[in-house]
């Protein structure tokens, strides 16, 4: 799980850089047809089946090219960023993640999410058999890298493709010593070997066949540094100054501070697409969500996603005609997690007892004001994998009669010897409490008036929580359970972190399942290897109703919230998901100056 | 005066008729009444403070609901129809138009959130749907615990070293001055932050004591000052020479002398204390599981732009309850202790 | 009076010395660790967790935290003897360094705030006082009372939202007072004079008509003291004019105890800032260690109390000088 990518997300969450529209957009439909074309190489298989049924995933229009100017610096608000390193391959930090995609090309990216298609970027074009076993990459042509001591704007070659796969597949420093901090090694683990074919192409071989390999080197994180530039800082990335970052991409860091304040301008070498926009300033505003409006409303950001209904639609009253709402699920659902192999937390009663506490209406209307859905452990933002809520309120958790399951809580609390546990402390993030103020008080009543003990509710940085999840003191025999957001939605498709997370082998499953379930075992075995993508949607499904009937199997999943996105009708964005299409607003996102809106904003 | 007893306490040294020939409860009872009747903005200060008083003790008397209770209304816009399609279409919740009418969507009572003071409700519900009115009522048993709590502290730990301090001089003295100038030169704020923060969990029982601590300074300062002069005085002067014993001197003779200051110190300090705990819960340091003004005011502003009542309300308790124990305190001054005009306000808080 | 400023400041160093211990075993009882913290929040559920502790050993180690109090205690101590006040974990700065950038911020919003202060109090306790008993004084004194009685913040969120949006509408004529608020640039006033202007002067009414109650209170009692004076009698008695005898003879005697309050004032607001700037956005000095206290970035809460320390160590030593100044009886021994 990356926690601390749902608390970067959540602090950049005002601002135009989560990930609302990707999720939003990634409709019934378009998770599927990303995966055909994660698999089938970026062939845009149109299939009929798979077109949205209205009303879901209706985008705003794009206009055309032709409409489109260039000029124009973004204003967006972001965290008082505390970035973790400046080696994006040793990064867990989502604004990184998000910086880095202006600067830094991958291998290939997304041109669109919602549909699921890739186009090439650092490699103009890929090829992959049909057996899955290989794909050769093309390097992209005339393309240099930044202007910046020690590369100096030499041209990019395919040995800086080769290098960057054989780093993260090897997760070594310069000197040879292990890093533990290579995040993503796992997923190059499949590869059996990397060769510049010639001065022009890259071929990788995997030991097995990998239907997730294409959808790696698109995900945020898979962006090409310079050699030099590594050896040059390795030791001194954490140091994160704007000098360490050089890439290939359309925009080049030219201040950064580390309070988050930080710019982006136009590349001038970069001739691989047109960009529109000049640039990007961040500013650090997360602390104040009354100063974030009023910031928004004086058109000093171009962005702000009101937390309350009220403020929502009194701002589109307001306002009408020069903005617009641009709403989408959240990436990080609403839930806790425990590690729940040992006693007493392994007992059903009791984890039951805890799931069918929480009332989920109500926390849907006391903190979004009804903008959510319930959720089960596969959210409705990859709603081809995961069931519908009419089914999902047909289990324990989730049924419409509160009461009643209220009710049959308590009996299970006191099966299950809860009230003997005495006072059970909930650590809730700060800035959960903070956006959504008393809801700790919310949760603690809820289960003081059901299970009857004292519910202590402790309000926690999540550092503290990331803290404290690996010492496994969630759950195994301590009375702590913690409640807040969860890890983001940042795949397509949920198969990989299904078996990261649930799976007796997964690597996260010693910290916070721990409720071994031997149909969830090999469910998760047969996707990890299955290449039928209709087929691992059966299986997403199957698991997701498995892990339910185990009470979250150690993450109860409560819901996902709505983000309702305000931008002044003269900024036209990019499909919205950031973590990995940061890069669309290189060739998609520009600045209407015609548009009535336009006046008033300040220069 | 009760020092001049504690000398002359020689039978037959009363005048006739006066107040202090009377019982305690008729001496206090007419000191009332000529406080309120000659310091009518102290007679105020006390009013308010009364109020306050009166609110918490009396909270499940007058706070008509229970502050944790969530008040619910029927919600007419709910559309059967929409709702049954967005069980098989999650992402129909998501798409404009709907996105922006979840109450099309809202099955059942819905929480009757922010809203705006009516009978039911006399200030209105909260974020959560809470009676605004019950969680103002219950609010003062929190600033009260914390701002008499922190005096209480301050001021009992402040004199005993104040009174230690001034009577012994010497190298005590110079100790515990310099301890004191170290702790009135800390950033009293940031010294606040820090004590709080030491307790791994803080609850309001933590900062009323982080409170008590941060403010002992300044009392010993006082005291000190007051115990100086004091100490000069011919009775104690005559106290000593009879041999009377240091604690005894201190106990008897010094301590009744400077009460005065003491009391005043005392009441300002709760309405400087009661601003710090809103400060700290303001910017969400406070404890989270107490029904905090500081707190309702940081929440309630989210909502200030179009649903004003929670943060003007809850700010407007703070006020009341700050100004009448400011205005009690005032006068208390100007009737116990007119030197000590002016003092006692130490900003930073 | 050259002993007496050199006496005093050396009275003062251990004064300093015994704040820089309190902070330093504060802030090593503090519970989290920034070290576990930082490298844990990296990777929340490593492979292999045994490694993580082992790289947690080393970073600890290599910024000397394992070393026992007593041995880290006199290193500190003995590096603020030598002027080195740490470097920040955080960004690995020196602590001053950040305490320098944050200054500017800090400065001009207590500079403005004591500027709204004093000319609020100033004249206000002035006319309280020569009116004493009349409308005007009742209404002033309401008016500070209530001033000192309104938590600051709640004044200043208040302020803000009304003015950046839409404006606060006057009573009996059709104005509204509302500007556009720079909150994402936070210039300074070198920078943008205007920008500057209508940002601070929201927190500089706010905090500054606080501390201005205060101060006209007691002005204004200090007043009426000294004008009940032999010497304000006679000068009424000599004839004199009133505006000479309110600023020559009384004013400047009723100044000398506000000019300690003024003082507690500057002293406090290089700290009391913190909410504010919390609030709006202000990287200065409060912004910053709230930051380093919740993130347990150590060196910089200790190196940023130190030096605010030894600041109001300094402006309290002003003010006993000042006294000389405005009291000649007073002599410094």
């Amino acid at each position: 799980m990356r926690q601390e990518n749902s608390y970067w997300v959540r602090r950049l969450n005002s601002s135009r850089l989560s990930r609302r529209r990707f999720v939003g957009g990634a409709a019934t439909a378009g998770v599927g047809a990303a995966s055909l074309a994660l698999v089938g190489c970026g062939d845009d298989d149109d299939d009929d089946d798979d077109e949205p049924t209205s009303p879901a995933g209706t985008t705003p229009t794009q206009p055309a090219a032709a409409q489109k100017e260039k000029g124009g610096i973004a204003r967006f608000s972001s965290a008082n960023a505390t970035f973790d390193t400046f080696d994006v391959d040793r990064s867990r930090f989502t604004p990184f993640a998000v910086l880095i995609g202006y600067t830094n090309l991958g291998f290939i990216q997304y041109k669109s999410f919602t549909e699921g298609e890739l186009e090439g970027a650092f490699a103009s074009d890929w090829e992959q058999p049909d057996d899955g076993l290989s794909v050769s990459f093309t390097l992209r042509e005339g393309m240099k890298w930044h202007n910046k001591a020690p590369v100096n704007g030499r041209a990019a070659t395919v040995d800086d493709m080769v290098a960057f796969l054989k780093r993260n597949q090897a997760g070594l420093l310069a000197d040879g010593t292990v890093d533990q901090s290579f995040y993503r090694k796992a997923e190059y683990a499949n590869i059996d070997s990397v060769t510049a074919t010639d001065a022009k192409t890259v071929t990788v071989k995997f030991k097995k066949p990998d239907p997730f390999f294409l959808g790696t080197l698109a995900s945020g994180y898979a962006k090409i540094q310079a050699p030099e530039a590594i050896a040059a800082f390795e030791k001194d990335y954490a140091n994160t100054s704007a000098a360490q970052i050089i890439g290939t991409g359309p925009y080049t860091l030219t201040e950064f501070k580390a309070e988050g304040s930080l710019s982006i301008r136009r590349n001038p070498d970069f001739t691989a697409w047109d960009t529109w926009i000049d640039g990007i300033d961040y500013f650090p505003l997360f602390t104040d969500n009354a100063a974030l409006q009023s910031a928004f409303e004086q058109k000093q950001i171009d962005a702000y996603g009101p937390r309350t209904k009220a403020v929502l639609d009194d701002l589109l009253n307001k306002y009408k005609g020069q903005l617009a709402d641009h709403p989408s699920f959240a990436a990080n659902p609403m839930a806790g997690t425990y590690w729940g192999g040992s006693a007493p937390w392994n007992n059903p009663n009791l984890i039951g007892a805890i799931f069918r506490s929480i009332n989920r209406r109500e926390l849907i209307a006391q903190m979004f004001q009804g903008r959510a859905a319930l959720s089960g452990n596969i959210p409705p933002t990859q709603s081809a994998f995961t069931i519908t809520e009419r089914e999902l309120i047909t289990y324990e958790g989730y049924r419409e009669d509160y009461a009643k399951e209220a009710a049959e809580a308590k009996a299970m609390w006191a099966a299950g010897g809860g009230p003997a546990l005495g006072e059970i402390i909930v650590d809730i993030p700060d800035i959960w409490e903070g956006a959504y103020g008393g809801v700790s008080t919310l949760i603690k009543n809820m289960l003081e008036s059901n299970l009857g003990n004292t519910f202590t509710p402790k309000i926690e940085p999540y550092t503290t929580i990331n803290t404290k999840l690996p010492q496994k003191l969630y759950g195994n025999g301590n009375n702590n359970i913690w409640y807040g957001w969860i890890s983001d939605v940042t795949q397509l498709e949920p198969s990989l972190s299904l078996f990261n997370v649930y799976n007796s082998k997964g690597p996260q499953f010693p910290f916070i399942g721990g409720a071994q379930v031997a149909k969830i075992d090999s469910n998760t075995d047969k996707m990890l290897i299955e290449t039928d993508i209709e087929v691992r949607k059966e299986l997403c499904k199957d698991t997701c109703i498995e892990l339910i009937k185990a009470y979250g199997a150690g993450i109860p999943y409560n819901m996902i919230n709505i983000n309702n996105t305000l931008q002044w009708n003269y900024y036209h964005g990019t499909e919205d998901a950031a973590f990995v299409t940061a890069h669309q607003f290189a060739n998609q996102a520009y600045m209407d100056q015609k548009d009535a809106s336009w006046s008033g904003r300040p220069a | 005066m009760a020092q001049d007893q504690s000398v002359l306490n020689l039978p037959g040294t009363a005048v006739q008729g006066s107040v202090s020939d009377r019982s305690l409860p008729v001496r206090w009872a007419h000191g009332s009444w000529s406080f309120i009747v000659g310091r009518p903005i102290g007679a105020v200060g006390l009013f308010l403070i009364v109020i306050t008083i009166g609110a918490a003790v009396f909270a499940p008397l007058v706070s008509r609901y229970d502050p944790d209770k969530t008040f619910t209304t029927a919600n007419p816009a709910f559309r059967e129809d929409l709702y049954e399609q967005s069980l098989d279409n999650p992402l129909m919740r998501s798409t404009p138009p709907y996105s922006e009418h979840p109450e099309w969507f809202a099955k059942g009572e819905q929480p009757n959130q922010l809203a705006s003071p009516s009978s039911k409700h006399w200030l209105g519900t909260d974020n959560h749907a809470h009676d605004m009115w019950a969680r103002i009522i219950y609010g003062a048993q929190l600033s009260l615990l914390v701002g008499i709590g922190g005096a209480v502290i301050a001021v009992f730990f402040g004199t005993v070293l104040g009174v230690v301090s001034g009577y012994f001089g010497g190298w005590v003295d110079m100790v515990i001055q310099r301890i004191s100038d170290a702790m009135y030169t800390f950033p009293p704020l940031i010294l606040l932050l820090l004590f709080v923060q030491v307790i791994d969990r803080p609850n309001k029982y933590h900062i009323t004591i982080a409170l008590g601590l941060v403010g002992i300074a300044q009392v010993i300062r006082i005291v000190r000052a007051s115990v100086l002069s004091a100490r000069e005085d011919v009775y104690v002067s005559a106290a000593r020479t009879i041999g009377a014993s240091d604690s005894r001197i201190m106990l008897r003779h010094i301590f009744p002398n400077i009460t005065a200051p003491i009391i005043v110190v005392f009441t300002i300090s709760i309405g400087l204390y009661i601003l710090a705990e809103a400060g700290l819960a303001f910017i969400g340091l406070g404890d989270p599981a107490a029904i905090s003004w500081g707190k309702m005011v940081n929440d309630g502003r989210n909502f200030g732009s179009t649903e004003p009542y929670m943060a003007l309300f809850s700010g407007l308790a703070i006020t009341f309850t700050v100004l009448g124990f400011n205005l009690f305190g005032d006068a208390l001054r100007d009737a116990l202790d007119p030197r000590l005009r002016g003092r006692g306000s130490r900003t930073g808080f | 009076m050259r002993n007496y400023i050199i006496r005093r400041t050396v009275i003062n160093i251990p004064v300093i010395l015994f704040v820089a211990t309190l902070v330093f075993f504060a802030t090593s009882v503090l519970p989290g660790d920034f070290v576990a913290t930082r490298i844990i929040s990296q990777n929340p559920i490593p492979e292999d967790p045994v490694a993580q502790q082992e790289q947690i050993r080393q970073v600890r180690a290599e910024l000397g935290l394992d070393d026992n109090v007593a041995v880290r205690y006199v290193k500190y101590i003995g590096n603020i003897l030598r002027g080195d006040l740490g470097t920040s974990f955080q960004d690995r700065n020196s602590a001053v360094s950040g305490f320098k950038e944050g200054l500017p911020y800090t400065l001009q919003l207590s500079l403005m705030t004591l500027f709204v202060a004093v000319v609020t109090s100033v004249p206000i306790g002035i006319i309280s006082a020569i009116r004493q008993d009349r409308p005007i004084d009742y209404f002033l004194r309401i008016f500070a009372i209530l001033a000192l009685a309104a938590p600051n913040f709640w004044v200043a969120t208040m302020l803000l939202l009304y003015i950046s949006t839409g404006g606060i509408p006057l009573p009996f004529v059709d104005w509204t007072i509302g500007w556009s608020v720079d909150i994402t640039g936070h210039p300074l006033l070198w920078e943008d004079p205007v920008a500057s202007f209508k940002l601070f002067i929201i927190p500089a009414v706010a905090g500054g008509l606080a501390s201005g109650a205060g101060i006209m209170r007691l002005l204004r009692s200090q007043m009426l003291e000294v004008l009940r004076q032999d010497y304000v009698r006679t000068a009424w008695a000599k004839g004199l004019r009133e505006r000479v005898i309110i600023v020559r003879h009384a004013l400047k005697n009723a100044l000398i105890p506000v000019v300690t309050v003024l003082g507690l004032t500057i002293a406090g607001l290089i700290s009391g800032n913190v909410v504010f700037e919390y609030l709006f956005n202000l990287p200065g000095v409060g912004n910053r260690i709230l930051t380093a206290i919740r993130s347990r970035d150590v060196p910089v809460v200790q190196a940023f109390v130190l030096i605010i320390a030894t600041f109001v160590v300094f402006v309290n030593l002003a003010i006993d000088l000042l006294y000389g100044v405005l009291d000649p009886r007073i002599r410094f021994s």
